[in-house]
């Protein structure tokens, strides 16, 4: 999706569970939720 | 051809007013408990480093709640133009002020009122300058083309079910060969499309 709104390079450079012991209950886990950090670049 | 992912019976005056609500909570009651990790804790969880936080007021720190850290893969550079999409009580605004230096500039937008206030106050009290804080929408952000080097977003694009249209308008935002540095969510289960009309799952 990244790409086609016209990005390239697309990488996602970081994931972590970053709900686990969150003070509510949270579907997270429910559905294996992480947390990324990504990049992408406007063409030039 | 890829079509936007849009949820047809969702109805977004209604999500759009609950993530404001909840995020509201988040500015005015940071410490409630919520379905994610909040304030100085967060940040060290997704690995923010000392030396980033150290000039963000508690204030702005206190109502963090993103997904990641988009200050850690690739720098700011001193001078650029950064826009901060969904930028809550301005931790990232902040720091992408101090990173870009007074030659450079931020803009922070975001659809929650109360967010925008703490976001003016923290950086008042951080005393920085190159940093503006707009009201508006991810899919729709009052900025004017090709303005910005850097589009930073965290945990905002999860919120947003026109997602390819929030993607769009980074893209206009961006000078050509202008970055991204996002952080956000991913499931590694399939959503059903019944659960994706629960509003409860977009807020928390």
């Amino acid at each position: 999706m990244v790409e086609a709104a016209g990005f390239e390079g697309f990488e996602i450079t970081w994931e972590a569970d970053v709900f686990s012991g969150a003070p509510q209950s949270s579907s997270a886990a429910a559905f294996e939720t992480v947390g990324i950090n990504y990049r992408a670049r406007k063409p030039a | 051809m890829v079509k936007p992912v849009t949820v047809p019976d969702l109805d977004l005056d209604t999500l759009r007013s609950e993530i404001s609500k909840e995020y509201g909570e988040v500015a005015n009651n940071p410490t409630k408990g919520f379905h994610f990790h909040t304030g100085r804790k967060l940040a060290k969880i997704v690995g923010y480093a000392d030396d980033l936080l150290a000039h963000v007021p508690e204030r702005s720190l206190e109502s963090f709640a993103g997904t990641g850290n988009p200050f850690a893969m690739g720098r700011l550079h001193p001078g650029e133009r950064v826009v901060d999409l969904g930028c809550g009580a301005g931790i990232d605004s902040i720091i992408a002020s101090r990173l870009v230096g007074p030659e450079g500039r931020v803009i922070g937008i975001d659809m929650t009122p109360v967010m925008l206030q703490k976001a003016r106050a923290a950086a008042l009290e951080a005393g920085v300058t190159n940093v503006e804080f707009r009201e508006g929408l991810a899919e729709s952000p009052p900025v004017e083309d090709g303005w910005a080097d850097v589009v930073i977003a965290n945990g905002v694009v999860n919120l947003c079910p026109d997602k390819l249209g929030v993607f769009r308008a980074m893209n206009r935002m961006l000078k050509p060969g202008g970055r991204l540095q996002l952080a956000d969510i991913m499931v590694h289960k399939q959503v059903p499309d019944e659960a994706k009309l629960n509003i409860d799952l977009w807020t928390g």
